[in-house]
């Protein structure tokens, strides 16, 4: 006997805030997922789990032993296997949902490639590792006017904000002294409980449900910013974009 | 009667500058393990000071002069993911 589709979401839809309306928006609707880590494989699992109509997950690196005590969609079994962690991550999320589309796709993302990522989806979300190609992402939704949620996390204490073109800062806005050339192994040198980065993802895709379902007045009004080993969690109320920023002169060309 | 409301503040004298707030937060930070690890590897801590809403940069940290009731935060770069 075939149950009713909708009775996978019926607690979520008696939830005030979301409803039968914003339950359809949010199946009607699309995200990148980029990069398939810790941030990246909670936020496939709720977003997925959530009914988000498509979900894009591209990652290009294979599954580790180290990733376990963080990454929630991979096991043993994939790092005995070798696989790709789109390709797992793809797998078990088909499995949690078979009404959500999933297309992953293992590859790096680059300047050459992310248009065409960002293009047919509603909001990315950024689950990456490194400075870079945050600035990639940063830079396509500035020229797509695509809004994104930064997430980063280290050690006890991550970071989320929704950015949105031409009305919120940007990430250049937010860290105008980082470079490219600051990259480091953030993890490798300093560490992570795997508590944080599956708290940031929640908070980011909580976010990403509120923007989804048409819910803007719930957003955060800033970033959040968080450190659970000391026990701090704030909001930082920002205005918009720095005015000397370069997302400025991006946003309103014509 | 003073009621406080979520962040206590913090004092400082008439006059001072952002760039006062900047060494003292620093100075409370430098036994940070993640904050030295990124001085060593970057050689900057990457601290992001906002003043009312806006990210000040840090050629304007000695520029800026502190008033009643700004409201300051300090934001952290986490870029692991």
């Amino acid at each position: 006997m075939m149950n009713d589709p909708n009775d996978r979401y019926k607690k979520q839809i008696i939830f005030h805030g979301l409803g039968a309306e914003g339950q359809a928006r949010l199946r009607a609707s699309s995200v990148l997922i980029a990069g398939v880590g810790a941030l990246g494989s909670m936020l496939g699992h709720l977003l997925v789990r959530a009914g988000v109509g498509r979900v894009r997950l591209v990652d290009r690196d294979r599954v580790e032993l180290g990733n376990l005590h963080r990454q929630i969609l991979f096991d043993e079994e994939d790092v005995a296997q070798n696989v790709f962690k789109a390709q797992a991550a793809g797998r078990k999320l088909r499995m949690t949902n078979s009404q959500v589309q999933i297309q992953a796709e293992v590859l790096e993302i680059s300047q050459s490639n992310i248009d065409q990522l960002m293009a047919d989806v509603d909001l990315t979300l950024d689950a990456l590792d490194n400075i870079p190609t945050r600035l990639v992402i940063n830079d396509a939704a500035l020229r797509l006017r695509k809004p994104w949620i930064h997430c980063g996390v280290l050690g006890s204490r991550g970071n989320v904000a929704l950015m949105i073109p031409g009305r919120t800062p940007c990430l250049r806005c937010l860290f105008p002294n980082v470079q490219p050339s600051d990259n480091i192994p953030w993890i490798d040198t300093i560490g992570i409980l795997g508590t944080i980065p599956a708290f940031a993802a929640t908070l980011a895709a909580n976010e990403a449900l509120k923007f989804l379902s048409g819910n803007h007045a719930a957003l955060a009004p800033g970033m959040i910013q968080f450190d659970l080993w000391s026990n701090e969690f704030e909001i930082i109320p920002l205005q918009g974009p720095a005015q000397d920023c370069v997302c400025v002169r991006m946003t309103s060309a014509v | 009667m003073r009621v406080l409301i979520g962040s206590p503040g913090c004092e400082f004298l008439a006059g001072a500058r952002l760039s006062d707030l900047v060494a003292a937060y620093e100075e409370k930070l430098a036994d940070d393990p993640m904050i030295k690890t990124l001085k060593e590897k970057t050689g900057k801590s990457h601290l992001v000071f906002i003043v009312n809403g806006v990210v000040i940069k840090p050629e304007m940290f000695d520029q800026i002069r502190l008033q009643t009731g700004d409201d300051v935060r300090i934001q952290h770069p986490y870029f692991g993911g």
